[in-house]
């Protein structure tokens, strides 16, 4: 977005975070607005003796307006990815090395108090449980004005109301007056992630991670919500970060895919080249294994064995022993990344030449 | 709510006649009373006499429908041993027993919920086990012993608190504290669970998502959530507290009702019995109606169900 607009919420048609933000820096330029610099983040397990590596070198960075995918199995450290940047890590874990700046200023080095300020407020996440990602006890409207009170972006109880109503309409919420006073049971999954899109949403955030935010729904539903939060990427010049093990969400909305295995990048690419020319042997088999319009009976293409056990990694390459491309050499070393061209990177001995 | 809440006063009326016949029932199943009322070498007239005069010989359908019409009334007839109506005598002994048993929920509540915030936020450290054992040990100590303890180090020895009796505020500090601590580990606990889940909710990591501080994460959002299983227990911890006075009745000569039922019951005094019986269950029907509009103004799914 080019230029924010500089009156308040009036405007039906303003976007629904159209406050303007005093003293929100402009990006320096050349700055990205997420930088992941080598992360690492190791849990020590009871007395120590036993160390799971979730993150084992993450590096990416996002321009503002920017979607990244974030694509990989269940327990290749996507999710806890989405947790480190929100500094919201589980006990036990720790940030090991690397760092993530957010407009060049390091979030590992903020204070607690400062890091709240921060999310919902500039960084924001959607859950991927919708059904469960509110309060039972008490209404969305308690549940969003909370948002909007915490952070201070609205000053009246009639710019609250009005904010609030016009977040709704922006998530598509027919009747937000009257839903503003329901409870979360009153509502359906599809609903309430549109409501929990809205709360994340209300700050008018710079970033917001959605971590598979449709797993959880219908499968109409889910083309709907993608929809929805395509639209609002756009409209309000979001960075997003959208975590998923479904190369077809990634296709949809991201501009570039990292394809995660064991806790790290194995691969970094645009989108297209992504599909068109994978350049790790797990991105082939991932493409390999999802379903296709067109390719009628027969069975889905599995991978073989299962992700390694993240306190117990394999010496060389994790992926090696379920890769049928892997040499002698793979077993021994972890490969480098490989940079197929100023965007593509694959951590592969064989990338070049698979 | 308010189809709720009429839907639990039926529920009550007809537990309530329940009672009454289950008392009614229970006390013909005991054995006759007339042989307790006369010598054991009385007449077979004799006896024909008081059944009539009690209306022992009428049919069962009779003496049950002239046993609720007493109850209505609140006559539960005399008690065999004080020649007193029964009635007249439980709740002259009721306002001590629940003024105890008030004093000692309310005690058990305070620390129960506190020590079980304090346990759930420190959870896992020397603290979280320091109270848990605590409310352990607590636990397993019979309340007579603590009550006996009690009386000898603040009583005997400090000559802080009086020993036994009623006699204002400071007779009751040892009797509740007693039964109190006997109670508040359960409740310890609740708490202590209920938060650590409520904490770990996918709803709180959200809250913390939106920036929420820890302070309203943990007293706002946590606490009330937890406040749904917490006093479905303390309801139950009530109810437990007025019939479990007894022990405590007993070592500090409180002049409560439990000790006037245990007594009854040894004597076989049938009308006391059903009237102390009744009196205990009007209450716990009415801490149950309590209790679930409880939930109906805390957890709004049980407003819709």
């Amino acid at each position: 977005m080019s230029a924010p607009p500089s009156t308040t919420t009036t405007r039906p048609e303003a976007r629904p975070a159209a406050a303007p933000r005093p003293g929100r820096r402009e990006a320096a330029a050349g700055v990205p607005l997420l930088d992941i610099a080598d992360l690492k983040v190791h849990i020590h397990t009871q007395g120590g003796e036993r160390i799971v590596k979730p993150i084992e070198g993450v590096s990416f960075t996002l321009n503002r307006g920017e979607v990244v995918g974030i694509v990989g199995e269940s327990g290749s450290g996507k999710s806890m990815t989405a947790l480190a940047i929100m500094r919201l890590l589980p006990p036990g874990a720790r940030y090991v090395s690397g760092d993530i700046r957010l407009d060049g200023d390091s979030l590992l080095a903020k204070s607690d108090g400062e890091i709240r300020a921060i999310r919902g407020r500039r960084i924001s996440m959607i859950l991927q449980d919708p059904m469960v990602s509110l309060d039972p006890l008490f209404t969305v409207g308690d549940q969003l004005a909370e948002a909007l009170r915490i952070h201070g972006v609205v000053r009246t109880r009639a710019e609250m109301r009005e904010r609030m109503v016009e977040l709704l309409r922006a998530v598509g919420i027919p009747s937000p007056e009257e839903r503003l006073r329901q409870y979360p049971h009153e509502m359906s999954g599809g609903m309430l992630q549109r409501i929990v899109g809205a709360i994340a949403i209300s700050c008018d955030p710079e970033l917001l991670i959605a971590d598979e935010p449709t797993t959880a729904l219908d499968m109409t539903v889910q083309a709907q919500f993608l929809e929805l939060l395509e639209g609002l990427q756009e409209r309000q010049n979001l960075a997003l970060v959208i975590i998923t093990h479904d190369f077809g969400v990634a296709a949809r909305l991201a501009d570039k895919v990292l394809v995660m295995y064991a806790g790290r990048v194995v691969e970094r690419a645009p989108v297209a080249e992504i599909f068109d020319n994978p350049r790790h042997p797990y991105t082939r088999a991932l493409l390999g294994a999802r379903p296709r319009a067109g390719s009628t009976g027969g069975k889905l293409q599995s991978i073989e064995g299962s992700p390694p056990d993240a306190a117990n990694l394999p010496p060389g390459c994790p992926f090696a022993p379920r890769c049928p491309a892997a040499q002698a050499r793979c077993q021994a070393e972890d490969p480098p990344a490989v940079v197929i061209n100023a965007e593509h990177v694959a951590r592969c001995w064989y990338a070049e030449t698979l | 709510m308010l189809r709720y809440t009429l839907r639990r006063l039926v529920l009550g009326i007809v537990t309530l006649i329940g009672v009454t016949v289950i008392i009614f029932v229970a006390s013909r199943l005991s054995g006759d009373v007339t042989y307790l009322l006369l010598p054991q070498d009385a007449t077979e007239q004799q006896v024909a006499e008081l059944r009539h005069q009690l209306g022992l010989d009428q049919p069962i359908f009779v003496q049950y429908a002239k046993f609720v019409e007493g109850v209505a009334q609140g006559d539960f007839g005399e008690s065999i041993r004080y020649r007193q109506p029964a009635m007249g005598l439980i709740l002259s002994r009721l306002p001590a027993t629940l003024e105890l048993a008030f004093a000692a929920f309310f005690v058990s509540l305070v620390i129960g919920l506190l020590f079980g915030i304090i346990a759930a936020r420190a959870r896992g450290t020397w603290l979280d086990r320091v109270i848990r054992t605590g409310a352990i040990i607590f636990q397993a100590t019979p309340p007579f012993w603590i009550g006996i303890m009690a009386i000898l180090v603040f009583a005997v020895q400090l000559h802080w608190l009086p020993t036994s009796g009623r006699s204002g505020f400071d007779s009751l500090i040892m009797p509740a504290f007693t039964l109190a601590l006997f109670f508040f580990a359960a409740l310890m606990r609740i708490t202590r669970s209920a938060m650590i889940e409520n904490i770990n909710s996918e709803f709180v990591k959200f809250l913390r998502v939106k920036g929420a501080s820890e302070r309203s994460i943990v007293y706002k959002h946590a606490f009330r959530n937890s406040m749904v299983s917490v006093i479905a227990f303390a309801g139950l911890l009530l109810v437990n507290l007025i019939g479990g006075t007894v022990i405590v009745e007993t070592v500090f000569a409180w002049p409560g009702m439990g000790s006037l039922i245990v007594e009854a019951v040894t004597n076989r005094d049938y009308p006391l019995i059903q009237a102390g019986v009744f009196i205990i269950s009007v209450f716990l029907i009415c801490l149950n109606i309590v209790v679930d509009l409880s939930f109906g103004v805390i957890d709004p799914r049980v407003r819709y169900e």
